[in-house]
Parts: C-alpha cells; sequence; structure tokens
C-alpha cells in the first residue's frame, strides 16, 4: 500500500521535479532517474520517466538532443526552456501551497 | 526475451500503435541507452513492450494515417430479391484507394450476394454500383 501511495504522489509532481532538476543544467534520464533516487525520492523506473519527459518535450517545456556525452554513449540530453522555467515557478509554487496545510494537518495528526 | 528482443518487440508495438517513424527511433534508442547503462531487466524497469508503448504514445501521440484516395467502390441503395425472400435491402458501401473494407454478418444474410453485385456477376434489382480504377 505504502509503494501504490508513493506511486500516485510521484505521478503528481514527477514533471515537476524533473523540470526542478533541470533548471541547473541539462541532464539525461538515467542521470534524472540517479539524482531522484539519490535525493531521496526513491528508484524511478525508466517506464515511469521517459513518459513524462516526453510529454514535457512535447509541450515544449524542456527541449532534447542527441549527444556524445565526453565517454559513453550518445544520450539524448534534456534542457529547460523559457517556458519550462514559467511552469516550473508555476507548479512548484502551487505545489508548496498545496503540500504546506497538508504537512500541518498530518503533523498533527501523527504528533497527537 | 532478452533486452534486444523486447526492444524489438517495443518497436514493432509503437509502429502498431501508429507513433511516427523518427520518434520511435528515439524512444527505442533512449530506452537502449538506459539499459546499457543501468543494466536491469526491461520487464522490470519498463514493463511489457505493449503497456510501455501504449504509455509512450499517450505521450507523443500518432502520426495521421495515410489520406484516403479518391472512390474507388461505390454500391447505393443495393436491393436484392430472391422470389419473396429480400436478401439486400438499400445496402449501400463506399471504398475509396487504400482502404481495406470487410464485410461481415451471419450465415445467409447476404454478404456473398452483395459482393457478387459489387463485383458486377449478378445484377441488382435496384440500385448502383460504380466501380473506377486508375486503370
Amino acid at each position: 500500500m505504502d509503494y501504490d501511495r508513493r506511486g500516485q504522489w510521484l505521478r503528481g509532481v514527477l514533471d515537476l521535479c524533473v523540470l526542478a532538476l533541470l533548471r541547473d543544467g541539462e541532464s539525461y534520464g538515467y542521470q534524472l532517474a540517479q539524482s531522484l533516487d539519490a535525493a531521496g525520492v526513491g528508484p524511478i523506473q525508466g517506464g515511469t520517466l521517459y513518459p513524462v519527459l516526453l510529454r514535457l518535450q512535447r509541450t515544449g517545456l524542456v527541449t532534447a538532443q542527441w549527444r556524445h556525452g565526453g565517454s559513453g554513449p550518445a544520450r539524448k540530453y534534456y534542457r529547460l526552456t523559457d517556458d519550462g522555467r514559467a511552469a516550473l515557478r508555476h507548479g512548484g509554487n502551487a505545489w508548496l501551497a498545496f503540500v504546506a496545510p497538508v504537512t500541518g494537518i498530518v503533523t498533527k495528526g501523527v504528533d497527537g | 526475451m532478452n533486452a534486444d528482443d523486447w526492444l524489438r518487440t517495443f518497436a514493432a508495438e509503437l509502429h502498431h500503435r501508429r507513433a511516427g517513424h523518427d520518434a520511435i527511433r528515439h524512444v527505442v534508442a533512449e530506452a537502449a541507452t538506459h539499459l546499457r547503462e543501468g543494466g536491469g531487466d526491461p520487464w522490470l524497469v519498463f514493463g511489457s513492450p505493449q503497456a510501455y508503448a501504449a504509455a509512450i504514445v499517450e505521450s507523443i501521440g500518432t502520426v495521421p494515417g495515410p489520406r484516403p484516395g479518391p472512390v474507388r467502390l461505390q454500391a447505393q441503395g443495393i436491393t436484392k430479391r430472391y422470389g419473396r425472400h429480400v436478401v439486400l435491402n438499400d445496402a449501400s458501401l463506399t471504398v475509396r484507394a487504400g482502404q481495406i473494407a470487410a464485410v461481415i454478418g451471419a450465415n445467409g444474410c447476404g454478404k456473398s450476394t452483395f459482393l457478387r453485385i459489387c463485383a458486377g456477376l449478378i445484377s441488382p434489382d435496384a440500385g448502383k454500383v460504380t466501380v473506377s480504377g486508375p486503370g
């Protein structure tokens, strides 16, 4: 059940997390998955991540380019666009405004 | 099914779901890169090729199918009786170039009669069949 719950939360905010991770520079799918895991969000499977990246690309919030990154294989690098930056600001603030009262309510419930 | 088989099946599923050719190339290459970097069983990383292809197509959309060409077969108001038995009553069908049409129905409902009329092998009691071809 906890695993399902986490999946549902992720579906709501994974796009925002990806936009936020891309804020300071381009990245590729596998690296984004590792960054999310390292940040404590938990493992993100490719089957969850790439559809989100493709949707962000289709809606113009990120652009993508295939490139050889130094050593290693050719990778598809994603980069935030100006629209993506605006969507991150807008969606990020909406998320923070939502999660603060939820945290307040749940904290009271858990502590009480 | 190893990773290459999975990727091949995934590509075929994307084709089947009318994803664009370039999009398919990119998405399959990206999945292959991901598997190469992270390892892991594609069934666990991406799920079944069918389900993943469906999710991808939902994200990227599909390309429109070929536009139907000019009308090749037009059967209008076809009626056929054998004695008092009405086999076909005002049946119509239009087929354009590039289209595939199937005539389906229960035994004895008049499919063969309808097709014979379309082919000009027998005459309808009412209605008209026009067949036009490029040559």
